[in-house]
């Protein structure tokens, strides 16, 4: 059971002041993106009603500590069928920022970070790599981008990250 | 000549080939080309048997003329069957001619050109607005001090909040320039009696006790007595700034301890008496609107038991008028509606008076929040602009039926599931709005004896019947008829203004439709027949069954009930039906029995559309289902019919409003004697068809024959 008393009432807008959280509160719980939704269809647990309703009732904590926030696969299916208009994906970004912004990012997310800073890639160019490359005729690539790290730098993400 | 029956065959143009009848010295067989263009010199006495084509064409033609129809073209001709058949038909129409009594014409006289209109809310102020512009005299009465109804109570109309005067002052002023209307506040009906063009009308003046006022408003502030009304405080003296411009005592909070009338310039009498008064009209407009569903029968929302838990109007009342500052509010919607136990119908526009309050909130403190719960939003047509704007406002919106309303530290908790997220919520709150659904008026319709259906006087809103079903000269207008808006409410009161004039136009007005006659040495005084009589046609007279002849429609449902026979409808007379049958009935054939206004039109369709059905299918035309006995059915089976077909209009559409549903009661209890009797009770069945659903005639027909 929810005990109301717990929830926020200024989360909704908190989310409709960030980009892509306009929409939310246009919502009438149809749950057409729901059923639109691939990744529901492998795996029910998640669910963008419930993602867009908990956030309109105010229930920051399950909404941003819940794992499944982080499932979607943004085909923009949902965005496609919504009858009132609500750009749904970009709605779940908007979430998904705000909940990084509060410290609730996942691990996987943090690590990527990490590479991207250390290499300016998702994932290291090893000796290995390198041999296959000349072996098909391939110029050699750098194991490193330091540029990545520069533009990363000027971003807000570090900071959002408290790094 | 004049005991001669005539037949007259029509021969559609030399289309149908009826070889020549020999039906006996006492009848006379000429043929026509086509009857429905030439018409061949009638007397008004004779009896006549027309067999053409449809008779919905040529019982137009043939209004004045004592004659029975026997459809030769749609059924026969058209759909090849033979000769013989239309024969078999003629003889039995013969039959049922012979003893039959002929449809006379009634005239009735509009005696007064007068309306009453009862209840003085928008609905009755715009229908006495219309009628007396259109030069009839009106009596408009309210029961209340002063006119308005319930939009003089709301603080604001939906969907933008406009104020509620800029709707109603208009209306109220427009009836300063009426001329011959009378309106009568503080007033109530009593007594009803005559019939359409001829009502005598008593009414009871309840005292006011200001006199003459100047409107100085002195009273007031002595007045040591104050009064809840619905939400907003007042003293049981008091003013409504509609009509008549003048203050009124609320006697019923009154302790008549006399300061007013110290004060008072004018004159203030706390000892006037109820005075009677009466009137004659030619017709009634019922305008007496809608009445809260009494929201403490639904315990578990807490009302009067709970503080802080109130009714839409009283709510709107205590915000508008500053003395309740929400901070957070919960608007339970469906309180009591939609509810086996409570109000089985949905009353239509409590959803946006839920979600008016829910705007007036958020619109006095943005601050506030606000929930709404409902099982569904039903905010109809353009309406749904409303709905969307809240939710932009940032109102919570949350799907389920609350369980029950709590207090709990002090503030009430509202404990409901949400669909929405499936989870259980409790939503704890300082107001409970409740927003429950609309009961009509039981009293002025009881004084009129019309029966309702779901507390509302019409059985289905969208059947497009309504007022249709009251007896002719009573109308309804607005909320009455069922809860509606402000809009809906003036439109619905032009359009009973309109129905009204129709009827008051005429000085005369004739009808020729089928009535009903009671046979008084068969009549047992058992009065059946009253209870039955969808129109209140029937009442007792020196201890006698009188049928009002203005008010009965013919549909022969009292001649069934009836367990003497006493009743009888003139062109559908028991024997002459017994006689028809009787005729026409052989071994093995199927009889269909069909009402003149769906199913037989769909035995013509059938015909129109190329659709065949067995030659063994003998029809009869009846003026609607209820109106057929068991007697027909028994004989028809004696008379070795394999079976009998009773088609009727779907359950919303019956032209006598409830025959059907009768015909049903009737089928149902025949074929379970029919089993215990040791036969197949299928061989009775009473099916909806629909006027064009030839096919599913033919498919039953088909299927019966088996």
């Amino acid at each position: 059971m929810i005990d109301l008393r717990k929830s926020d009432p200024q989360f909704k807008w908190e989310i409709v002041k960030k980009e892509g959280g306009e929409g939310l509160l246009k919502c009438f719980g149809c749950s057409d993106c729901a059923a639109s939704c691939p990744v529901r269809y492998f795996d029910e647990r998640y669910n963008p009603r419930k993602i867009i309703r908990f956030t309109l009732l105010g229930m920051k904590d399950v909404v941003l500590k819940s794992p499944f926030l982080w499932f979607c696969a943004h085909c923009h299916a949902c965005t496609e069928r919504c009858p009132q208009g609500i750009r749904v994906a970009e709605l779940i970004n908007a979430i998904k920022n705000y909940a990084v912004e509060q410290g609730y990012c996942p691990e996987g997310y943090k690590m990527q970070i990490d590479l991207l800073m250390k290499m300016g890639r998702l994932y290291e160019v090893e000796d290995f790599d390198l041999k296959k490359r000349q072996r098909l005729g391939l110029p050699p690539i750098d194991k490193t981008i330091p540029e990545v790290a520069k533009i990363l730098e000027s971003t807000n993400i570090l900071k959002v990250l408290k790094k | 000549m004049n005991n001669k029956i005539r037949v007259l065959v029509c021969n559609c143009h030399n289309s149908v080939k009826i070889p020549e009848l020999d039906l006996g010295a006492d009848v006379v067989v000429e043929r026509h080309d086509n009857l429905c263009n030439v018409r061949p010199q009638i007397s008004g006495e004779e009896k006549i048997v027309i067999a053409g084509c449809s008779p919905n064409l040529l019982e137009g033609i043939y209004l004045d003329v004592n004659a029975e129809f026997v459809n030769i073209i749609e059924h026969v001709a058209m759909i090849g069957h033979p000769a013989e058949k239309a024969k078999c038909m003629i003889i039995a129409a013969i039959e049922k001619i012979k003893e039959t009594e002929p449809i006379k014409k009634k005239i009735f006289e509009v005696k007064h050109k007068k309306a009453l209109v009862i209840g003085g809310g928008i609905a009755g102020i715009e229908v006495a607005f219309q009628l007396s512009k259109n030069g009839v005299g009106v009596t408009l009465v309210e029961k209340n001090p002063f006119l308005g109804g319930t939009v003089a109570k709301l603080d604001r109309l939906y969907p933008e909040g406009t104020p509620y005067s800029h709707t109603l002052m208009p209306l109220i002023n427009n009836l300063e320039s009426c001329k011959d209307l009378e309106r009568r506040v503080n007033t109530t009906v009593t007594e009803v009696k005559g019939r359409p063009g001829d009502y005598h009308i008593v009414l009871s003046t309840s005292p006011r006790g200001v006199t003459e006022c100047i409107n100085c408003g002195k009273c007031v502030d002595v007045c040591p007595v104050e009064v809840d009304d619905d939400g907003k405080k007042r003293k049981a003296i008091y003013y409504v700034p509609t009509y008549p411009d003048c203050y009124a005592i609320d006697f019923e909070t009154c302790t008549k301890c006399g300061e007013c009338v110290k004060v008072c310039p004018g004159k203030i009498d706390l000892n006037e008496k109820n005075k009677e008064s009466e009137t004659n009209v030619g017709a009634i407009v019922v305008a007496t609107g809608l009445n809260w569903y009494d929201i403490n029968k639904v315990e578990e929302y807490g009302y009067g038991r709970l503080e802080g838990v109130m009714k839409t109007l009283e709510f709107e009342r205590a915000v508008a008028s500053g003395t309740l500052h929400p901070k957070k509010v919960a608007i339970i919607y469906c309180a009591g509606s939609r509810d086996s136990n409570h109000l089985p119908y949905c009353s239509k526009i409590c959803c946006l008076l839920g979600l008016k309050e829910a705007k007036l909130v958020k619109d006095r403190f943005p601050e506030a929040e606000v929930y709404v719960i409902a099982m569904d939003m039903r905010s109809y047509g353009t309406f749904e602009y409303l709905y969307n704007k809240l939710r932009d406002k940032g109102v919570s919106f949350i799907k389920g039926k609350p369980s029950e309303v709590f207090k709990r530290n002090g503030s009430l908790v509202v404990r409901t599931e949400d669909l929405y997220t499936n989870e259980l919520l409790e939503i704890d709150v300082d107001s409970v709005v409740l927003s429950s659904g609309f009961v009509a008026d039981k009293g002025t319709f009881d004084k009129l004896n019309i029966k309702l259906n779901n507390d509302f006087p019409i059985l289905f809103e969208n059947a497009g019947l309504g007022s249709h079903e009251l007896p002719r000269g009573i109308f309804t207008a607005g909320a009455a008829t069922f809860p509606s808006g402000v809009a809906e409410t003036l439109i619905d009161a032009r359009k009973a203004s309109h129905s009204a004039l129709n009827l008051l136009r005429e000085d005369r007005i004739e009808t020729r439709l089928p009535q009903a006659k009671i046979d008084d040495d068969q009549c047992s005084l058992c009065r059946m027949c009253i209870g039955t009589c969808p129109y209140n046609a029937i009442s007792i007279v020196d201890d006698k069954i009188k049928i009002n002849e203005e008010l009965c429609m013919g549909c022969g449902i009292c001649s069934v009930t009836c367990p003497s026979y006493a009743s009888q409808l003139e062109g559908w007379n028991h024997r002459g039906l017994y006689q028809q049958i009787r005729a026409l009935v052989g071994q093995g054939d199927l009889l269909a029995i069909m009402c003149r206004w769906s199913a037989y039109n769909a035995t013509e369709r059938a015909a129109q559309d190329k659709l065949s059905y067995a030659e063994n299918v003998k029809i009869v035309r009846v003026p609607c289902t209820g109106a057929v006995d068991p007697s027909h059915v028994m004989l028809a089976l004696n008379k070795g019919a394999r079976g009998v077909l009773i088609g009727g209009c779907y359950p919303d559409a019956c032209h006598y409003a409830r025959g059907n549903f009768r015909a049903k009661a009737r089928e149902s209890i025949l074929r379970m004697n029919l089993e215990s009797l040791g036969m197949d009770k299928n061989r009775v069945r009473l099916e909806w068809i629909g006027k064009d659903e030839a096919k599913k005639f033919v498919e039953i027909a088909k299927e019966m024959n088996k």
